[in-house]
């Protein structure tokens, strides 16, 4: 995660809403994402919850900025489409669970949850 | 400023590429390309937005493309099947990861509370369904000791005995429901559910009516008892006697009966849609067999999240987490930040043993964060 990535001026305002893993659990958080997303994130950093829920927010800031969300979507909106996809991208048939901003081990990762 | 005005977003296709190629520096070039179009398939299906248009096909046709893919991919990767797992396996996960109970652990109490309401209800249900009112009309009973023959008064007199006894056992039996309900409603309280928080309180209003129209009747009886036992003149039509409403203590019966019928659909439906939520928690690890979750199996997933003896909670952020009921020993790793307060709000109760008092929670309640 390099600096300039964090500091976009549009994720700095926003990233405040940025919903924190632990409202994603319930099937009615308002949000769109996978059954398995939040609970599998968490588990996956099991050890750092607090760099799970940074890892998180850093990935949603990033996908904020990107086509994913409709060019005219602001605040909430833009930030549920922002949440959503970023779920929706990460939840796989074959590689999930996984983490982009840390970088770990598929195999490790299995392997270490028996 | 002005830059943020005119907002020029990046690609996520190319976000998603230099990502996955960063994660999974092995993957080749086409299986990432693969795992692109599942995922902004799964994208434009969740949010409604368009970052394929760089694909210029159809919606139709590029998800005909990602299931191509799709598999493809799962004949080269045949999945593994997905375990089924029992509350103990859940609870032995929880084991093994200790900070996950503080996620799991309102969702837990909660499901926990719920299966206590229900079981509170089934006995209420059961009680009030025992509850009999005694038969006979009082102002029948005034009316046959005024005209009856002189020796069925004493009769008479056994018989509003009888009846007075019978409503003071009922409504003995009401208040040990009134009792039942209050405790639900506690229970309940912490649950939230609007539809349960209505039907117990229409519950406790009718066992409260109940028990009114009963403790009149109950008054009203005595004093036509003592009429008969002073040889006082009995007269049916005395506004006292005719008071008595029998048709009353009924419907508020009836009612009351109704109103927990009511309130248990309500505690079901919550214990159904939390049994889901914790399902949802452990989707990673397997799927979880819901007929197995039990009163048992509830209880000892209460006792599990509970349960944080020995375990290493430095990197958990306990803002707002709501932490009575825990026990925790001398090896139990807190946050430093939090340690102090953990020993002011915790009693000491076995040996080396230690539990989060009522009342105590973390605060400073963050914004972000809504409770756990
Ligand atoms: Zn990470």
């Amino acid at each position: 995660m390099s600096e300039q990535e964090t500091a976009s001026p549009r994720m700095t305002r926003l990233r405040v809403t940025i919903p924190p893993l632990k409202d994603l659990v319930y099937e009615q958080c308002g949000y769109a994402v996978p059954a398995t997303f939040a609970c599998g994130f968490v588990d996956l950093h099991l050890d750092d919850w607090e760099r799970a829920e940074r890892d998180w927010e850093n990935f949603v800031a990033l996908v904020l900025d990107t086509d994913a969300v409709h060019p005219r979507a602001s605040g909430g909106v833009a930030i549920r489409q922002a949440v959503e996809a970023a779920a929706a991208f990460l939840v796989d048939d074959e590689l999930w669970p996984w983490c982009p901003m840390c970088k770990l081990d598929a195999d490790d990762r299995t392997g270490g949850d028996r | 400023m002005s830059a943020d005005l005119v907002r020029a977003p990046g690609s996520f296709r190319q976000l998603g590429e230099r990502l996955l190629g960063e994660s999974f520096p092995a993957m080749d070039a086409e299986d990432v390309d693969r795992y692109l179009d599942r995922a902004v398939a799964r994208v434009h299906e969740a949010t409604g937005t368009e970052p394929l248009q760089r694909l210029r096909a159809s919606r139709a046709e590029v998800l005909e493309l990602v299931e191509i893919g799709r598999e493809d991919f799962r004949s080269a990767h045949p999945r593994r099947p997905v375990a089924v797992l029992a509350p103990d396996d859940v609870i032995a996960h929880l084991g093994r990861r200790p900070t996950m109970k503080l996620l799991a652990r309102k969702l837990v109490l909660d499901f926990a509370d719920a299966l206590d309401v229900i079981r509170t209800l089934d006995e209420v249900g059961d009680a009030a369904a025992v509850i009999e009112l005694p038969a006979a009309g009082t102002p029948d009973l005034a009316l046959s000791a005024c005209s009856g023959p002189a020796a069925a008064r004493d009769r008479v007199r056994g018989l509003a005995a009888e009846l007075a006894t019978g409503l003071t056992a009922a409504r003995n039996l009401v208040r040990a429901v009134d009792l039942a309900i209050d405790s639900a409603i506690d229970l309940a309280s912490s649950l939230r559910d609007r539809n349960l928080a209505r039907g117990l309180a229409d519950a406790r209003t009718s066992a409260r009516c109940l028990d009114q129209s009963l403790g009149l009747d109950h008054v009203l009886t005595g004093d036509l008892s003592r009429d008969l036992e002073r040889g006082r003149p009995v007269r049916p039509d005395r506004p006292a006697y005719a008071e008595i409403d029998r048709a009353g203590d009924r419907a508020h019966l009836r009612r009351l009966a109704d109103s927990v019928v009511v309130a248990r659909a309500a505690a079901q439906e919550v214990r159904e849609a939390l049994a889901r939520d914790i399902a949802r928690m452990f989707l990673r690890i397997g799927r979880l067999n819901l007929d197995r979750l039990d009163d048992e199996s509830a209880e000892a997933l209460r006792e599990a999240v509970n349960d944080l003896r020995g375990a290493d909670l430095r990197s958990v952020n306990l803002v707002g987490v709501d932490l009575e009921g825990v026990r925790w020993s001398p090896a139990t790793r807190w946050p430093d930040d939090w340690r102090a307060q953990i020993d002011r709000d915790s009693v000491l109760i076995g040996d080396g043993l230690f539990e989060v008092r009522a009342g105590a929670r973390t605060a400073g309640t963050h914004l972000l964060l809504a409770p756990l």
